[in-house]
């Protein structure tokens, strides 16, 4: 978004653009799905059809559907040759079912052809809360407008899609396809599309099976491309109709025709009913076969993909010792005699079969090995994915073999490797492949359930699973260390319920627990009990115990080298919470700076909305507002949502920044959009303090009727430990306290004592001093000015270490007015000073419809000194005695004495000392001096 | 018969007439609180095919498929 002030704001875009592009997308790409298949030697020319269809762009698609064996695949790829223009291929299988996987694909299909591109939609689907599909079919429409090029984008295989999600996805594309689009859905029956409208705007072009089925002169070509030696008209006319013109058939049949010998016999050999074709064309090809290659054939058959080291994997156990062939044989033969396979990549590794001929393959191999051993193939193919890193398909062959126990225990083992990267998505994929009712009965699986859900905030569910996790645990036999992990992780989800719960005592010693229990290999569940550690110590008021863990955590403690980035930034945010309640501005500045350094350039997008939501904070607080909208910027400018919580909290910054700079426009446009999004994710606790953010809103815009009818609504309890920036009970407090309607006052009375015991026995010093400040208030409304003074000078020695700003700022001018009057030390007064000189600032050019307080005292602050006044305020700063100031400016002492005596009054302090200590914070030396 | 054909298709449940679109066209009419008949010329066993899977899919069960005119 343009409007911000950055010097070279195109050099920023282009840096961010290059790093999103380098991010890896949310799950691993298998790239031999974005090939498409080779066109072989023998293939016949489909001018014919390639005649009629002309890929053209602007809103036109192609729909090619028709059933197995009929060329579809081999004819979209002439097609795409045909029309010269870029094309992304992309084979579909029903994993892609799923909308952020289906998403990955054709954005790393696009990027295949253009690198780079579709930089919005691949920001999104990094998002944990997915959009809206329009909003998705939207940015990918804008994406493909920045192309300067026309891509063809082939969806080969959609009947193997089964998800509406996927579904309305293209539809909305469709709907409003960008000019330099052209789909080709490639299927073996039509998609639930909405495609009736392009039909009849003539924009669909159909390609059927009675278009696909060879006509007798491609049959001609055909055959006579691929059977060596002579073979009559009579034999091609027979072998057509006993086809049906089925170019599969054709195929079979020209590889079951012997090399020497009669082809007009061999024509008038196969069977006339179409049905009992096929299968008899197989036998007869897999006769022509040697029986090892033959052997080798239906083993492979099971294999999606294949390649030699695979195939020789899942033929081992097969005597090995009577295998002549190797793999690279293997693949060579079948090659060469076009067995129906395709190569999936450039460098010829990687195979599959043609989607009948496996079928055809596996079928007769279930006559001739029998489920038993194609089980066990299933299994060794598995091993060896697993083996090779390729875990995705080593869970599906398991679930093949109906092993599920078998594909649990694989995705077990490999927990950590998922999880001390963070790859939640991909473990989320994992646990869906799984039947639900296996899920439910397997401990280990729940805890990872119960983990991936307390990532994404679903604390009430994550904690029922947990429960359901733990009562299993009683009663299974489980490996003894396993047991220990797995306690350990029932110890850190129960220590964060305990913290939730504000149990802070409690909370310590579950997380002490949990850290003996966990191993040390499971890095990330060790990481986030440390963290709660530290933040239940913070919350018994033992901040000490609580940052030496946390430092001797980054000191090298239990961090191991591979995931130290992710660990360390995760560390530095506990550090973060810690100063943050204990209202240490000081000590967060530089462990947000710190951490979102190392999280921005290691893309860990959720740290990094934590991190710069506690620079916004420190900024906001320090009432440099100037600065804050460009640290924020790469968390509230984000398509991908990393994190919706601390999204939300950068939002509400960035709302009270502009509020204070006297941008009310803009303040409430970034409520009203923060209020949108907590909507859509439908999360109670975001909607609850959207609605809040924006009485705090209307209370400093004026508007307190908007915000009293909030607050009357609003149930502060149960009270939870106040992490975040911004606090809805704070508000809550506020607006009872700046009514003066009648019965805000016992309102506030009584809400204010609540928050104040609440907050003390957890330690949150950040926002006791807040209550304690809207207490001060409130005993100065009811005449009680003394007990005022004393609430507020607790509040404001609270605030003083970290140099809270804002918080009594944003009170208003009725508590400018009190902090002026309050006997502090030297240190105290020139720390209000400071916040009495930025009232002063504010209230010199604040706009009238900003203000929050209908009463403006002009007399905030300081009663202005006269000159001479000024001139002695001056020469006391410089250590002079009285006699020395009477001679310098040539009056008596006894003047001097009676000016000083002005002085202090006016400043509200006591002896020279406070004076010039108040005058330096009120930056009455700076300037004009 | 590997043709164009019209069908008519019954299920049980509502089946939503804006669905039409995404059901190649056919004619949907709901004719009592739980059955839905759908009456349509439809292209080839490809695009029956799609039209009984997106029924599958979401979850009506089909009650009976009619050829009712070939061509």
């Amino acid at each position: 978004m343009p409007g911000f002030s950055c010097p070279t704001p195109s050099a920023t875009k282009t840096a961010r653009k290059a790093r999103l592009m380098s991010e890896t997308l949310p799950i691993p790409i298998i790239r031999s799905k974005l090939y498409p298949p080779d066109s072989s030697p023998d293939l016949v020319c489909r001018e014919r059809l390639l005649a009629s269809n002309h890929v053209g762009l602007g809103g036109r698609a192609t729909l090619v559907s028709a059933p197995a064996g009929y060329g579809k695949s081999t004819y979209a790829r002439q097609c795409i040759d045909a029309s010269g223009y870029s094309s992304a291929w992309l084979s579909l299988d029903p994993e892609d079912s799923d909308q952020r996987r289906f998403l990955a694909y054709v954005v790393a299909t696009m990027r295949n052809t253009v690198a780079g591109c579709c930089p919005n939609i691949a920001e999104y689907i990094q998002s944990s809360v997915m959009p809206p599909v329009e909003e998705l079919a939207g940015a990918f429409c804008n994406d493909l407008d920045e192309l300067d090029e026309c891509v063809v984008l082939v969806l080969d295989d959609y009947h193997k899609v089964s998800a509406s999600a996927v579904h309305d996805f293209i539809n909305q594309v469709l709907r409003r396809p960008p000019r330099n689009l052209h789909i080709v859905i490639v299927t073996r029956r039509d998609p639930p599309l909405a495609l009736q409208k392009l039909r009849a705007g003539g924009l669909l072009t159909e390609v059927r099976m009675q278009q696909l089925a060879f006509t007798l002169t491609e049959s001609r070509d055909f055959i006579r491309g691929i059977v060596r030696g002579d073979i009559s008209e009579h034999a091609i006319l027979q072998l057509h109709q006993r086809t049906e013109g089925w170019p599969a058939a054709l195929r079979l049949a020209a590889l079951a025709a012997p090399e020497s010998g009669s082809a007009d016999d061999f024509a008038a050999s196969i069977p006339s009913d179409i049905h009992t074709v096929r299968e008899y064309l197989l036998v007869e090809v897999l006769a022509k076969r040697s029986p090892e290659v033959r052997n080798w054939l239906l083993r492979t058959a099971f294999l999606d993909r294949f390649c030699a080291r695979l195939c020789e994997a899942v033929l081992s156990d097969d005597g090995r010792e009577s295998m002549t062939l190797s793999g690279d044989d293997f693949m060579t033969r079948i090659h060469e005699s076009g067995l129906f396979s395709i190569a999936l990549d450039d460098k010829q590794e990687w195979y599959r079969y043609h989607h009948l001929f496996q079928t055809l393959l596996r079928d007769r191999a279930r006559a001739d090995i029998g489920e038993d051993e194609i089980r066990n193939i299933q299994i060794r193919g598995s091993q060896w994915f697993e083996d090779n890193g390729y875990l995705e398909e080593a869970i599906s062959h398991l679930l093949q073999a109906d092993m599920v126990t078998e594909a649990g225990a694989l995705i077990v083992r490999h927990r950590n490797t998922i999880m001390n990267n963070e790859q939640w998505h991909r473990l989320e994929s994992w646990l869906r492949m799984l039947p639900p009712d296996m899920l439910a009965k397997t401990p280990e699986l729940l805890l990872l359930n119960a983990r991936f859900l307390r990532t994404r905030g679903s604390r009430e569910e994550s904690w029922q699973v947990l429960e359901q996790a733990e009562a299993l645990l009683e009663t299974t036999g489980i490996d003894e260390e396993l047991r220990q992990e797995l306690l350990g992780s029932v110890e850190s989800t129960r220590c964060y319920q305990l913290y939730a719960m504000s149990d802070g005592h409690a909370a310590v010693e579950k997380a002490r627990r949990a850290l003996e229990l966990l191993p040390d290999d499971s890095l990330a569940e060790r990481g986030f009990a440390l963290i709660i550690l530290a933040a239940a110590l913070q919350m018994t008021g033992d901040v000490d115990s609580a940052k030496k863990i946390l430092y001797d955590a980054m000191s090298g403690g239990g961090v191991a080298e591979d995931s130290s980035v992710t660990l360390s930034s995760r560390v530095l945010i506990a550090l973060g919470f810690v100063q943050w309640m204990d209202a240490d501005l000081s000590g967060l500045k530089p462990t947000a700076e710190q951490g979102a350094a190392q999280a921005g350039s290691s893309n860990l997008g959720e740290a990094l909305a934590v991190l710069r939501s506690f620079q916004g904070a420190v900024l906001y607080h320090r009432n440099e507002l100037v600065d804050v909208h460009d640290r924020l910027r790469d968390v509230t400018q984000s398509r991908a949502i990393a994190n919706a919580e601390f999204y939300a909290q950068c939002m509400i910054i960035s709302s009270l920044t502009y509020q204070e700079q006297g941008d009310t426009a803009k303040a409430t446009y970034v409520a009203a959009a923060l209020t949108e999004f907590a909507l859509k994710t439908q999360n109670a606790y975001l909607i609850a303090h959207a609605e809040a953010f924006s009485a705090e809103i209307a209370l400093r815009q004026g508007r307190i009727a908007e915000a009293l009818s909030w607050a009357e609504r609003f149930d502060p309890e149960p009270l939870s430990p106040m992490y975040v920036f911004y606090s809805p009970q704070l508000t809550q407090a506020k607006v009872f306290v700046l009514d003066d309607g009648p019965g805000s006052r016992e309102r506030a009375d009584a809400l204010l004592n609540r928050l104040i015991d609440y907050l003390a026995s957890v330690h949150n010093k950040r926002f006791l001093l807040e209550a304690l400040a809207l207490r001060a208030m409130l005993l100065d409304a009811k005449g009680e000015s003394e007990a005022a003074k004393k609430e507020l000078k607790r509040a404001i020695e609270m605030a003083q270490p970290g140099r809270f700003i804002r918080v009594f700022v944003d009170l208003g001018p009725r508590l400018g007015n009190l902090l002026h009057s309050l006997k502090l030390d030297e240190g105290g007064l020139r720390y209000v000073g400071e916040i009495v000189a930025t009232f002063r600032t504010i209230h010199a050019d604040a706009s009238s419809d900003a203000t929050l307080a209908p009463t403006v005292s002009p007399g905030i602050g300081v009663e202005p000194l006269s000159r001479r006044e000024q001139q002695i305020l001056g020469l006391l700063a410089s250590r002079l005695s009285n006699k020395e100031i009477a001679d310098r400016l040539n009056i008596s002492p006894v003047t001097v004495k009676r000016h000083t005596a002005n002085i202090y009054q006016k400043l509200g302090v006591h002896g020279r000392r406070q004076a010039v200590a108040k005058a330096t914070g009120l930056g009455m030396f700076s300037g004009s001096g | 018969m590997q043709g164009p054909a019209v069908y008519r298709v019954r299920v049980q449940g509502a089946v939503p007439l804006a669905w039409s679109s995404c059901l190649m066209g056919m004619n949907i009419t709901v004719s009592n609180e739980d059955e839905s008949t759908l009456v349509g010329r439809l292209l080839d066993q490809a695009a029956l095919s799609g039209v009984l899977s997106a029924l599958y899919e979401h979850q009506y069960p089909i009650l009976s498929v009619e050829c009712l005119e070939v061509g």
